[in-house]
């Protein structure tokens, strides 16, 4: 989403490739259209009108490259000044301004459109998210995200089985075939409701028989979609050739089935005949909706394990022959805990009883009725029906489990009651493997003489450990021979020390072969957690239950939170300047002993928590305890936050010899190698290890350490690859951002800190990220977690264990460079500054140089606010890439968003406001309010109450106002952005008092920004000092500069060297 | 409300089985859970539905005795007024007191309509039949409503009302016009009349609830009923009875019109499941799913804030593609074929279920598996 590198940087001229497509059902086709506005200029075209003085959409155009028929839809759309307004996703990826074009109302608009048929929509409407993945400028919109959506939902129900063959007839009596989802159940039902109330209305825009009505259009959608893909299947499986033989007329059946099998739809019948099928269809599909007589009570059985003699089981009887109960009862749906028994209502002789307060009719008349109901899907109930007053049926051990695997649900389905032992469908009741492993315990590894370095070297996922299988039930543990054993008895329920399990017999011989390839050993590490966490019961035949370790392997598999209770607590590091929050040292211990066993690890708190102090620690720690050299560390940070870690060095660490490898003049092949070489650490960007990787590569690194690790996010890039690519025996990756539900960023930072754990990309994105983005997978997203959560510790502000150890109010500078654009704006500006001055004097002097302040203050903040090279507010994309603060700004807003927190930004420019608002709802694709002095009133209170209300759709605010706009309330900020200085400490508190005031829950985050080599770097030192002219500058603002001499200003004013970025 | 409903006194054995079960029939039909377990745990708007439709499924049972005591009591005060019309035993009864004012808009206009047919004396001669049960019988059949009244003669009089038939034609524009409206077709669909349905019919030159006299068109075999002065009592008793009676189950009022109340409800479910346009094929059977089929969407104006916005439970829908627990279990639970030709309709099914179910898990596998 950022794009801070040159390789990845967005050029205000490609903004015409921005491309939203959308889908709307119409005519039984899908149609396809897509918004797109070559020139920029939304609102500067007029939009014309068709023969019917329908408008027509003067920015949408056909997706050409799909299959389909030409067509065209008219839709409902939002319009302002009958323009249709643009889709939420253009406006923000295509960077249009809605501001001041609310859409006031809805008009017809006509889009042209590819029309795809039914059979054709599921493959399409994948293949258009892979468009989306390979191609950033595309986007899908809501319209082909909802009927994704339904389409795999209509796939999720064939696969299920969940579908019915249908007749439909038309208006002239006609029948025809059609495969129906059926969606009157319960689990479906759900389903289906979450999604129609998800529709967005753009999706049901259409104006014809569905009335916009969500159910109308899915159910219609669904329909077809499924009648498609069921009759491919029976097309290329040539089931008609089953029935070509019979004569339609003779047999009903088999004139419906002419319209299911086929792929023809007609059902050939005579008049007489189609009312019958018809009847005959309808009355039998209906059975699904039989519930039962009674709407109060229902019939219910239930199943108990074999009772032997006295009460308790008879443990000689072999368990395949014992008998197993099934008795009968009537359960109120009122409350269903009140529970008659059969045997009871055979007693009752009155019509009706109010039990437990709740009235019953005709008990036994229920009972037996619903009884006969339930052997229509149990034949073996039919024995009971001979009975005068059954009460239970008794049935052997292979019947109970038939019962229980294939009776029950479909009897629950059809709402009855049905009550089993409870170790059915439990963990407890289930045949299953664990992998146990083995390994010394930590003190051991780790211990006294032990050779940190060489320990180190040897541990890691490569590192062999002893494991081998069990088969386990619930806590009990079964050797081969005692499992075989249980096999032979041949029944698929079997008392294991009296407590009956499950065992599925296509699975014993696969649980026995596999244990016997199995029986144990040594495999790596990395493999063994494969195996135990993410594989399924493919591989051993019996489901994976777990994983059970012993010795460091434990310590390192860790706890609920990520960090075992059994790590060695480390201390703060003597030659620390400051205090570690207690987490912090938490932090610090789990860092280092992930690296003491050589577990690449990755420290990803939220912002505001101290990863970079973790991390100063660390080294500290580090060169503390070493017994001789240790090599240095190279860190990668981006561009934009070098300043900030020389300056946190300086600061909490100033023993430590940190190199900035950086800037046009930087150390090259040798001189660097050998220099770095002294160095603790040695800081450079992403950008330069991909450049200078030749020397690089050269030095013996002990650590690397990626700050921002989410630059490595796509894998393929060169950078990513420089990265991955660097052999150090020590990594640690810092992010903010939650990478666990980015995957792959969680890939890429997987991959760099422990090579293959997580396998080749493509294999990565095929198992894990297609499922769970495309298809919300919840069972192989809590894989994955389980997978990746030993090498991860993430703790978040709200967390009960950091939320009491942080203050309320954190303040940050956050030291931006400039680019070589702003530099030379700067520069060239200074000077000319200074020639003017030269000759002028009093007045005219005094005005030259506050015009110039303010344009370096500008050109600080982006080179197009000074230039005024691009209008914002006519849709032109600012290019973020131009300025060191925004690229900061918008590394700092991803995260903040991430962690679902808003904030405040505050420019003293309204025309800045203007272009950050402009960028940041391009590039972080929110609506971003802006408030300014020329916001009217209404308005004002307007954004003020969207963004409190915190819904998430307006995350951000800027505010241009002077002092902030004393009086609002802006509680939902907790971070809050300084992105240009008053340099007037009481005026920036008033602003960051927005949020930080009464009814703020959380701690607030503020960030100072400030160019680092510019007047913006000079004014903060002096306002640090505090001396005599600190306080003129807090008084009087800028004006005192003006009275400085030209020496003094120049001093003043000077770029200073090495604080440039060439990269960004 | 419900409990007051049910016959309170045993009644004969067999009638009250009988009525139980029509009760639970009705029940089942109108209010049909998805689950059991959803009712129990259902909002307090399933709650009322359920409550409303009570009354009406009670209505139903047709010698149901409510209330007996009080309603004796003001027989016998009014008793003398009475020109000694022959008792009746067990009759059905107006409930509603001199005095008091119907609870639903439909009994009242039905009772200002009879005012309005037949004034002063004959009214309320004809209110005080009704009260003390002199219908022996009141049927509503098809179109027909037919009351058995009890006068002075020896013979009881039979006493009949109409309203006008909705042709087939009307039928479709009323059955179109209430599913573009989707209030309408919602309420309906849960078994409620909407209370300004009028609106509907105004548009189309027609009328559901009677205003005027004449839209009753009463007829009646006792002497004092002429084509001229068709309001004679048992007129009046038999309409506010059936005034009661629609209060309390508006929905009678469409097979008054010959356009049964649940082929109203089917026709919009169906206009509702397939689109109201256009004269496509539609299933034969389109179940009603609680919570999903009455589910209104807010007028596409309401949204234009988010027109573009998918709403935020999506991201919860998982749709994992699986094999199923059971296989073909709607197949298992639909029994065997209904058909009476030998073809193995179920067996064939099953390999259908089968190849199907496969082949969605070989697509999926597809597009998952390993490189």
């Amino acid at each position: 989403m950022i794009n801070a590198s040159p390789s990845e940087t967005i050029s205000a001229d490609s903004q015409s490739m921005v491309q939203v497509i959308h889908a709307n059902w119409a005519d039984d086709h899908l149609h396809f259209w897509i918004e797109q506005c070559p020139d920029g200029q939304w609102w500067d075209r007029d939009a014309e009108t068709d023969d019917n003085d329908t408008i027509i959409h003067p920015n949408a155009i056909i997706p050409d490259w799909i299959d389909g028929e030409s067509s065209s839809v008219v839709l409902r759309l939002p319009v302002s000044a009958d323009r249709p307004t643009p889709s939420q996703a253009f406006a923000m990826y295509g960077g249009v301004e809605t501001e001041d074009h609310q859409a006031a109302g809805l008009s017809d608009v006509r889009v042209p459109t590819i029309a795809v048929k039914p059979a054709h929509v599921p493959a399409l409407l994948e293949s258009l998210y892979d468009r989306q993945d390979a191609n950033e400028d595309f986007h899908v919109g809501p319209g082909v995200e909802y009927f994704a959506a339904a389409s795999r939902l209509a796939e999720h129900l064939i696969a299920g089985h969940r579908f019915v063959p249908m007749v439909y007839q038309d208006a002239a009596g006609m029948l025809s075939g059609r495969w129906q989802p059926w969606l009157s159940d319960d689990m479906t039902t759900k389903r289906v409701s979450k999604l129609i109330r998800s529709m967005p209305a753009a999706a049901r825009a259409v104006p014809d028989g569905h009335a916009h009505d969500a159910w109308s259009i899915t159910v219609d959608f669904l329909s077809q979609v499924t009648d498609a893909s069921c009759r491919r299947v029976m097309v290329s499986e040539e089931m008609t050739d089953t029935i070509d033989s019979i004569d339609p007329g003779m047999d009903q059946q088999v004139a419906w089935l002419n319209g299911l099998l086929g792929s023809g739809v007609e059902v050939p019948a005579s008049t007489g005949q189609r009312a019958e099928i018809s009847r005959t269809v309808r009355k039998w599909i209906s059975e699904l909706e039989d519930r039962g007589e009674s709407s109060t009570w229902r019939f219910g059985l239930r199943l108990a394990e074999p009772i032997g003699e006295g009460l308790a089981m008879d443990i000689d009887q072999p368990d395949e022959s014992v008998m197993w109960s099934l008795s009968f009862f009537l359960q109120s749906l009122d409350d269903e805990e009140v529970i008659l028994r059969g045997a009871d209502v055979w007693l009752i002789n009155r019509d009706r009883i109010v039990y437990e307060g709740l009235t019953l009719e005709n008990p036994q008349e229920l009972l037996m009725g619903e009884l006969g109901r339930a052997s229509r899907y149990y034949k073996k109930l039919e024995d009971a029906l001979d009975e005068s007053e059954p009460i239970q049926l008794l049935i052997e051990t292979k019947e109970a489990y038939r019962f229980l695997r294939e009776v029950k649900p479909v009897l629950e389905e059809q709402g009855f009651g049905v009550e089993c032992p409870s170790w059915w469908d439990s963990q407890a009741g289930r045949l299953g493997t664990k992998l146990r492993i083995d390994s010394d315990p930590s003190e051991m590894v780790l211990g006294e003489g032990a050779d940190a370095d060489a320990a180190g070297a040897q541990l890691g996922l490569g590192t062999l450990v002893g494991y081998h299988w069990e088969i386990a039930i619930g806590d009990t543990t079964l050797t081969l021979h005692e499992f075989e054993e249980l096999a032979q008895k041949n029944s698929p329920l079997v008392r294991i020390g009296g407590q009956w399990v499950e065992i599925r017999p296509e699975d014993v011989e696969n649980a026995i072969s596999f244990m016997r390839e199995n029986p144990g050993g040594e495999m790596e590490l990395g493999e063994a957690m494969q195996l135990a966490l993410a594989s399924d019961s493919s591989q051993t035949g019996l489901p994976v239950t777990g994983v059970e370790a012993t010795g460091w392997v434990a310590s390192m598999l860790g706890g609920e939170e990520g960090v075992s209770l059994e790590l060695p607590m480390l201390e703060t590091p003597e030659s620390f300047k400051g205090t570690l929050r207690p987490y912090q040292t938490r932090g610090l211990s789990w860092m280092a002993f992930m690296e003491r066993f050589g577990f690449g690890a990755c420290l990803a708190d939220d912002m505001g928590l101290g990863k970079t102090i973790q991390m100063i620690a660390l080294i500290l720690h580090e060169r503390n305890h070493a017994k001789g050299p240790i090599d240095p560390t190279l860190l990668i940070v981006p561009m934009s936050v070098i300043g900030n870690w020389v300056k946190e060095f300086e600061r909490f660490a100033p023993s430590i010899k940190v190199q900035v490898h950086h800037g046009v003049d930087r150390k090259q092949g040798d001189t660097f190698v050998s220099d770095a070489q002294e160095m603790d650490v040695v800081i450079t960007t992403y950008a330069l290890v991909h450049r200078d990787n030749e020397f690089i590569t050269k030095v013996k690194w002990g650590r690397v350490v990626l700050d921002e690790a989410q630059f490595v996010k796509n894998p393929a890039a060169k950078q990513s690859m420089s990265v991955r690519a660097l052999k150090v025996p020590r990594r640690v990756a810092m992010t903010g951002t939650p990478v666990e539900n980015r995957l792959s960023e969680l890939w890429s930072i997987m991959d760099f800190l422990n090579p293959q754990y997580l396998g080749p990309s493509g294999t990565f994105r095929k198992k894990f990220a297609l499922p769970i983005e495309r298809h919300r997978d919840q069972v192989k997203m809590d894989k994955l977690r389980t997978m990746v959560r030993p090498f991860i510790l993430r703790r978040v502000k709200t967390d009960p264990a950091v939320v009491s150890d942080l203050p309320e109010k954190l303040e940050s500078k956050e030291w931006c460079p400039l680019t070589s654009e702003q530099a030379s704006l700067y520069e060239g500006c200074v000077k000319q500054m200074l020639t003017d001055v030269e000759h002028a004097e009093g007045i005219h002097r005094r005005g030259l140089v506050l015009a110039a302040l303010i344009k370096l203050k500008q050109i600080c903040n982006h080179p197009a606010q000074m230039l005024k090279d691009n209008d914002p507010q006519h849709g032109k994309i600012i290019d973020p890439g131009r300025s060191g603060k925004c690229v900061r700004l918008l590394q700092q807003l991803d995260e903040v968003l991430s962690e679902g927190d808003q904030a405040l930004v505050f420019t003293q420019f309204r025309q800045m406001g203007h272009i950050l608002s402009n960028m940041l709802r391009h590039e972080l694709g929110k609506e971003v309010l802006f408030l300014h002095g020329g916001t009217a009133q209404g308005q004002r209170q307007k954004m003020i109450d969207k963004f409190q209300e915190a819904t998430g759709k307006n995350p951000i605010l800027i505010l241009s106002l002077k002092a902030g706009g004393v009086g609002l309330n802006l509680t939902a900020a907790n971070h809050v952005f300084h992105f240009d200085r008053w340099w007037n400490p009481a005026v920036e508190n008033q602003a960051t008092d927005r949020a930080y005031r009464i009814g703020q829950t959380r701690t607030v985050q503020v960030h100072k920004y400030i160019v680092r080599g510019t007047l913006e770097e000079r004014i903060d030192e002096m306002i640090e000092s505090k001396t005599e002219l600190a306080e003129n500058i807090i008084g009087h603002g800028e004006r005192w500069l003006t009275d400085l001499g030209t020496d003094k200003l120049r001093s003043l004013l000077a770029l200073r060297a090495d604080t440039i970025s060439d990269e960004m | 409300m419900a409990e007051e409903n049910k016959p309170s006194k045993p009644t004969a054995k067999k009638a009250a089985k009988k009525a139980a079960k029509k009760v639970t029939k009705k029940t089942t039909k109108k209010a049909a859970p998805s689950k059991p377990e959803a009712v129990k745990k259902a909002p307090p708007a399933d709650r009322e539905t359920k409550i409303i439709a009570r009354p009406t499924l009670s209505a139903n049972v047709p010698t149901a005795p409510k209330k007996i005591k009080p309603q004796y009591a003001s027989f016998r005060s009014s008793r003398k007024s009475l020109t000694n019309p022959r008792r009746v035993r067990g009759g059905v009864k107006l409930k509603l007191k001199p005095d008091e004012q119907p609870s639903s808009w439909i009994t009242q206009r039905l009772l200002r309509v009879a005012e309005d047919g037949a004034e002063g004396q004959i009214n309320r001669e004809g209110l005080e039949y009704a009260r003390a049960g002199q219908t022996k019988r009141l049927t509503i059949e098809g179109t027909l409503c037919e009351g058995v009244i009890q006068g002075r003669s020896d013979k009881p009089y039979k006493t009949e009302l109409k309203l006008n038939q909705f042709s087939v034609h009307d039928q479709e524009q009323i059955i179109h016009a209430m599913a573009d409206q989707m209030r309408y077709a919602a309420k309906l669909l849960a078994g409620e009349l909407p209370s300004n349905i009028e609106d509907v019919f105004a548009p189309l030159d027609l009328r559901l609830f009677p205003t005027e006299p004449s839209d009753l068109s009463p007829t009646c075999s006792c002497p004092d009923w002429s084509d001229d002065q068709p309001w004679c009592k048992h007129a009046v008793c038999l309409t506010a009875l059936l005034a009661e009676r629609l209060g309390n189950e508006p929905m009678l009022v469409f097979d008054l019109h010959g356009m049964p109340g649940q082929e109203l409800i089917d026709g919009l479910r169906q206009k509702r499941a397939i689109g109201i346009q256009g004269p496509g094929p539609t299933p034969v059977l389109v179940p009603h799913i609680q919570g999903v089929t009455d589910l209104q969407s807010p007028p596409l104006e309401d949204q234009i804030d988010d027109f573009w916005s998918v709403g935020d439970e999506l991201a919860e829908l998982d749709t994992p593609i699986a094999p199923p627990p059971v296989n073909c279990v709607l197949l298992r639970r639909l029994g065997p074929s209904p058909f009476v030709g030998k073809f193995p309709l179920v067996g064939l099914m099953q390999t259908c279920y089968e190849l199907i179910g496969q082949s969605a898990l070989m697509q999926e596998e597809q597009s998952n598996g390993d490189d």
